[in-house]
């Protein structure tokens, strides 16, 4: 009998539309679940060098160890792929409600493989597994396509994944979108999905997910949900989302506006103003006591439930209004391309006008003008429907560049090919460095927050701000050895202060529990309520630590799988802007980050993973700790056959 | 007198925890689909409604049943179903109007809503209320309350635009 997990691996072949299964025990033990084990399926299933768009890549869609139970905020699904997009890890986590329904139907992973010889979607009804024809279906935008299959199946119930015509096109940064609130929508996963001609994937089930202490479960998981509903925090999020805290980052002088050329823009922090004003309700994911989606129909745009991004991808190029902003934020969602990565090229274009690099005659007589939305959102639509500049910016920012030559490059402000998302980094270190070495080229999914409490305690006043000045240095000195990893401008503590974040994000996708939640967030759902929960679902004694060495595991071979793609130190890196320029104004003015310390930290935390400082990499001596001493030498192998066959796209 | 399951699609954020305690509670195992209560979504209207047994005073289940296996419950306020009694023959399933009278296909047994014997999991576990288990006498002054707080407001927000448009 296995309790809290479903028990299988679903593994679809397009190509021959093969449909297997598999036993997770053969995983379980080593790596738990969720985002550890789909790690692990990605590296054996995925030979190196393979195209991102062949059918040879792998999708995988992953359900946490604790998703589908009334553990808090435990509906995420981890999704996987070689990225299109950096050549490297695709990986994103989608919020909602898929991953427990696929539990609900007897699996606790699903692994896409080939190429559909036309346009399908898979059907997946408890034991029931279809591969059904798409034809109707192919080229209609997400919420459209996901009404549609749900009438054709005739369940309302039934969860979907689905892409926009976006993913279709195979546009490098498409997304898997999930109802009308959520995606995975980093690193082009929906350009994957695309590449095998895969619409959409429903899902519906009926079966027991079962608990070794049901009593126990339910009683852990009450102290736990009214422990997160203490937090002002969580009141807050249930209200407004995280508008707040975007209108601090702006007023602040964090938000990378005019292309991160500036820092904040005072007077223009208006999200929370737009959602008391016109959100009509708080949408929740599944098994979640906040709800922080806001739910908005505005008159003659689609209904969106919005969350954080979706708010403000026009203030690269210095559009507040948010209005516009929910328009622009409608067209990416429902056409499927990821918001911040149009954010990051909308500012990128901008800049590249405002500096003459380019004019009207290569945006196809589209008008670039900071502050302007109108000339955005025509360069969204053009790349949309991939027409025109839209083709070849549909290709990535690089296909740009090399056509209209002259270092336009040097004014994109991403990592490992993904846009920053939003927020400034030069001031706040930890950011910084966790924006250089973060796996799949994304800092914000393993922010510090430590590096973000120093606007938060400038809140408070008197005795209250010193014992939160006291408690932060307590924190820090506690996950780093130093209270300097409070400091945001400091460079110390910072490699252990990331090491750390990324430690309990690692664990909170493992588990499938929303990381905002958790420690990332300094909210309940810590290392060892996750363990207490685990321990009470599976019916044996686990520790935190030991489910964080699963994290740990599942987090080396992610980065294995990166660097047998090619991935070096050098990689891990950040714009030249922020290394070059100092922040103009705001919290930070002054600030940038010193390129030598940069590498400093980045020895550092190399160190402290037990990765090889010369190359990035986890080491022997470290695969071998974690009990993966096999992953050492097929690493050292194939390395070589993946950088020599190497058809990335950097 | 008392108490009622008070169900408020307007406060429904759609988290559907109700199904999953339920289950938990009842079977021992998570499964919404042997839920008694389901929170029944239309996202993209953005509407939630929480459904359930409504434990009618005058129940189509109970008239139907042909074994006298469903008897009301004047405590609880609920109409409770014996499994010893119970044929299965569904015909409960088929008369009751909201859905609420279930079938499990692996015990062959039907089920519904017994209100875990005066502690629903689901009304304690909604963080947004929208399952709330109150005095029967009491539910309909809370919606009373409730829409003339709503008229309030209006008349409010109408007065001050009476005033502004007046300067």
């Amino acid at each position: 009998m296995s309790y809290l997990s479903a028990g299988k691996i679903l593994k679809v072949n397009l190509t021959d539309r093969t449909i297997t299964t598999e036993p997770t025990a053969r995983y379980e033990g080593k790596f738990i679940g969720g985002k550890s084990i789909a790690a692990k399926l990605l590296y054996d299933e995925v030979v190196p060098g393979t195209d991102a768009l062949a059918p040879g890549n792998a999708l995988v869609f992953a359900a946490g160890a604790l998703s589908g139970t009334p553990c808090p905020g435990s509906g995420r699904t981890y999704v996987t792929a070689k990225s299109p997009l950096s050549g490297y890890l695709g990986s994103s986590n989608v919020s909602g409600f898929w991953g427990p329904e696929l539990k609900f139907a007897g699996y606790d992973q699903l692994v896409v493989k080939g190429k559909a010889d036309k346009p399908v979607y898979i059907a997946i009804d408890n034991d029931r597994v279809e591969i059904r024809d798409a034809d109707g279906i192919w080229g209609k935008n997400v919420t459209d396509a996901q009404t549609a299959i749900r009438k054709e199946l005739n369940d309302q119930d039934t969860q979907l994944l689905c892409i926009g015509p976006a993913g279709e096109k195979l546009i490098r940064y498409a997304i898997v979108a999930h109802g009308i609130m959520s995606a995975a929508a980093r690193t082009g996963l929906g350009a994957v999905m695309g590449s095998k001609n895969l619409k959409a994937i429903a899902v519906r089930g009926r079966g027991d997910l079962k608990l070794a202490d049901p009593k126990k479960f339910l009683e852990l998981c009450k102290v736990d949900r009214d422990a997160i509903m203490a937090q002002p925090f969580a009141v807050d999020m249930a209200e407004i989302g995280v508008t707040k805290a975007q209108d601090a980052f702006n007023a602040d002088g964090q938000q990378g506006i005019f292309n991160y050329q500036k820092g904040n823009s005072p007077g223009n922090a208006a999200q929370e103003a737009f959602a008391k004003q016109y959100s009509k309700k708080s949408m929740a994911c599944f098994s979640c006591p906040m709800g922080c989606r806001q739910y908005y129909t505005l008159p003659g745009l689609p209904a969106e439930g919005m969350k954080c991004a979706l708010y403000s991808p026009l203030y690269t190029a210095n559009v507040f209004d948010p209005m516009l902003n929910y328009e622009a934020a409608s067209l990416c969602q429902e056409g499927g391309v990821d918001v911040v990565y149009i954010s990051g090229v909308i500012g990128w274009l901008m800049e590249l006008s405002q500096r003459g690099i380019i004019t009207e005659k290569d945006t196809d007589g589209i008008v670039l003008q900071w502050g302007e939305a109108q000339g955005a959102i025509q360069i969204i639509k053009k790349i949309i429907a991939r027409e025109g500049i839209g083709d070849v910016l549909a290709e990535s920012h690089m296909a740009f560049a090399k056509k209209v030559g002259k270092g336009a490059e040097d004014y994109f402000i991403a990592s490992k090919g993904l846009p920053i998302n939003y927020i400034d980094l030069r001031g706040t270190k930890g950011n910084a460095l966790a924006g250089a070495i973060s796996t799949k080229g994304d800092f914000m999914s393993i922010a510090p927050l430590l590096d973000m409490m120093e606007p938060v305690i400038e809140m408070y006043q008197g005795e209250e701000r010193e014992g939160m000045q006291a408690w932060l240095d307590d924190f820090a000195t506690q996950v780093t050895g130093t209270p300097k990893a409070g400091a945001p401008r400091e460079y110390e503590g910072k490699a252990a202060s990331v090491k750390y974040y990324e430690d309990v994000v690692n664990l909170a996708d493992t588990m499938g529990v929303c990381r905002w939640q958790g420690d990332q967030a300094m909210m309940p759902m810590t290392i060892d309520a996750l363990a207490e929960l685990y321990s009470a679902g599976k019916g044996m004694a686990m520790t935190g630590e030991g489910l964080l060495e699963a994290a740990q595991r599942g987090h080396a071979v992610e980065r294995a799988f990166a660097a047998r793609e090619g991935l070096t130190r050098d990689d891990d890196t950040l714009p030249k802007r922020f290394m070059q320029e100092p922040l103009p104004e705001g919290r930070y003015k002054g600030e940038m980050v010193d390129t030598a310390k940069l590498e400093e930290m980045k020895t550092e935390y190399y160190t402290l993973r037990g990765w090889d400082p010369a190359t990035g990499a986890p080491s022997q001596e470290t695969f071998e700790k974690l009990g993966l001493g096999d992953m050492a030498e097929s690493l050292k192998k194939e390395t070589k056959e993946g950088k020599t066959k190497g058809k990335n796209v950097k | 007198m008392a108490k009622v399951l008070m169900l408020n699609y307007e406060k429904c954020t759609g988290c559907r925890t109700c199904e999953l305690v339920c289950s938990v509670e009842h079977e021992g195992a998570v499964n919404p689909a042997k839920s008694r209560i389901k929170s029944v979504k239309w996202e993209t209207e953005g509407l939630f409604v929480p459904t359930g047994c409504q434990q009618c005073v005058d129940a189509p289940c109970m008239a139907v049943c042909p074994v006298k296996a469903i008897s009301r419950d004047e405590e609880l306020n609920m109409n409770r179903l014996n499994h010893e009694v119970c044929i299965g023959c569904r015909m409960c399933v088929a008369a009751c109007p909201f859905g609420a009278m279930n079938f499990n296909v692996d015990t062959k047994r039907v089920f519904k809503c017994d209100l875990c014997h005066g502690e629903p999991q689901c009304a304690q576990f909604c963080q947004a209320k929208a399952v709330e288990y109150v005095e029967a006498t009491t539910q309909s002054e809370v919606k009373r309350r409730s829409a003339a707080e709503k008229l309030t407001a209006a008349i409010q927000k109408g007065a001050a635009l009476t005033a502004g448009a007046a300067q």
